[in-house]
């Protein structure tokens, strides 16, 4: 059963006991074994575990793509449609090959078929503001891994998505631009003022970008530990010098092992 | 060549020339010594040139057909046929094939029928269209369609099936329906997949023209082989299947092409 919250002060969204199950002709496999947080307005939320743990099943059921077999999601949304206009990112960039940047980008407004000239001005604005100005009539193949996933956060942005959701965003990119990226996009959600859901399995990508951290169980998932990340420090250098952040990779780093067969994904 | 190459560039590139040199000179070597030896065979009276003909022959009946223009008539008929056949299977394949992606249940109600009617020798019913269709142009076209189509329709829909699911996923997030996920992905990426199916469509096309034209026709290069087979000119068989087989690799080659620009424009 889906919901929309509407009391003030609320979460912008809730999972409460949520299961989810999938069928096949061999087996019932429950992905998600009674999940329950909530993602405050503003707040960079990551969901940390191992692969194949439900995590990107937990987005799709954010998003409203799925809906639980127990339990509920609820939403803090307007009355109309029920959910928040969702930004997806994924782990390739999504990019439309055949697309320039700017129809790319464009691709909501389109689809929901607003009026252009006035989304485009946004675009381009948003472009300009965050280096990519000179590319606009570039194709995706012209940019960098990070130059195509700054697009590809453009391009959810210029939809005014009330929550953003990130699946593994960065994995696909070397270590070093990784490192470099992930600030670099998290940043750019923090000044447009979003709040944003990201997976991973990353540990130390979850420490220098997260407010809050949900460590996941392997399936069925359950929230296994809450942490909030207590480090002043947005910029993802100055965490990862950060004393606390070697305190706290090692506190998740024995939570996810203490599991019986999973390994957490390591890297400093 | 560009002189700010390095020297080892440079010999890199000039055994790169060296070798598709070399290869072109087989392939050339292989028809010539093909001709050559039938030739050769047919003056020593190793193969008698009445029953098999000889190139010398051939190219002088084709040169006789050339004089008197029937050559460009019964070529162009032919050729017309099969560009017509080939948009019209085109078409109709696509066509159907977007029905069969748009109404899955369809789909896995007529995937058997579809892989049967497929490994069917369609030809066989060559005779029974003259019945239904009459013994016209609209016969040649019937028995073309029925040969092409659904080879057709089995290869784009393969194409549309192997579309991206994050791109897809990305679409409904923006709340695109069924239509818009076709026109602003599904299709567009799908092009060169689709195109390439559309090479075998070439072949089929050939063959349903020529069994068409055999069957029915007064007029075509599959008439002319025909008729010389009837009055035991050979020359004038041969002579019309070496005509053939340059349109068939012309038409081959220009889908080629088409499909290597859709994968350039498509950033593979």
């Amino acid at each position: 059963m889906n919901r929309t919250l509407s009391e003030a002060g609320a979460p912008l969204l809730a999972f409460r006991d949520v299961y989810l199950r999938y069928h096949t002709p061999e087996q019932e496999i429950t992905a998600l074994g009674g999940v329950s947080f909530e993602v405050r307005e503003g707040e960079f939320l990551v969901l940390l575990g191992p692969s194949g743990c439900g995590k990107s099943t937990i987005l799709s059921l954010a998003a409203g793509l799925l809906s639980p077999s127990a339990g509920e999601v609820r939403w803090k949304a307007p009355e109309k449609t029920g959910i928040p206009r969702i930004g997806y990112m994924f782990q390739h960039d999504g990019l439309f090959p055949w697309l320039t940047v700017t129809d790319n980008a464009l691709l909501g407004p389109r689809i929901r078929r607003e009026p252009l000239p006035e989304k485009k001005r946004k675009v381009e604005k948003l472009l300009e503001q965050y280096g990519l100005g000179a590319f606009r009539k570039s194709f995706p193949r012209e940019l960098s891994g990070g130059m195509r996933q700054r697009a590809a956060l453009i391009r959810t942005l210029a939809s005014d998505p009330g929550l953003l959701l990130l699946d593994e965003p960065f994995s696909a990119l070397d270590y070093q631009t990784r490192i470099t990226v992930s600030g670099d996009i998290a940043g750019i959600i923090r000044r447009e003022g979003k709040t944003a859901v990201m997976v991973t399995h990353d540990v130390a990508e979850a420490i220098s970008l997260a407010d809050r951290i949900l460590i996941l169980s392997e399936r069925p998932s359950t929230i296994r530990r809450v942490l909030k990340v207590d480090i002043p420090e947005r910029d993802v250098p100055a965490r990862r010098a950060s004393p606390r952040f070697g305190e706290l990779f090692e506190i998740i780093w024995k939570e996810m092992k203490s599991e019986d067969g999973s390994q957490p994904l390591g890297g400093a | 060549m560009d002189p700010n190459l390095s020297e080892e560039h440079k010999a890199y590139l000039r055994k790169r020339k060296r070798e598709t040199r070399t290869v072109s000179f087989f392939r050339a070597l292989i028809v010539l010594a093909f001709f050559a030896a039938w030739e050769l065979a047919a003056r020593c009276g190793l193969l008698d040139p009445f029953i098999f003909s000889s190139p010398s022959r051939a190219f002088l009946c084709l040169w006789g057909l050339l004089k008197d223009r029937t050559l460009f008539l019964h070529a162009g008929v032919t050729l017309a046929e099969a560009a017509a056949g080939f948009f019209a299977g085109s078409v109709l394949g696509g066509l159907l094939a977007f029905l069969l992606w748009w109404f899955p249940r369809a789909e896995r109600v007529l995937d058997p029928y579809l892989v049967v009617i497929n490994s069917l020798p369609k030809i066989a019913l060559g005779p029974v269209i003259i019945v239904w269709v009459g013994s016209g142009y609209s016969s040649i076209l019937t028995v073309t369609l029925l040969v092409s189509v659904v080879c057709t329709v089995i290869g784009v829909l393969a194409g549309f099936r192997e579309v991206d699911r994050e791109k897809i996923t990305l679409l409904k997030s923006f709340g695109a329906g069924k239509g818009q996920i076709f026109f602003y992905a599904v299709f567009p990426a799908s092009i060169p997949s689709v195109v390439s199916a559309l090479k075998i469509n070439v072949g089929m096309t050939w063959v349903g023209v020529i069994v068409g034209e055999f069957l029915v026709s007064r007029s075509g290069l599959g008439y002319l082989i025909v008729y010389g087979g009837q009055v035991f000119r050979m020359d004038l068989v041969m002579g019309s299947v070496l005509i053939l087989s340059a349109l068939s690799a012309g038409m081959y080659a220009l889908v080629a092409f088409a499909e290597k620009k859709a994968r350039k424009f498509l950033g593979e």
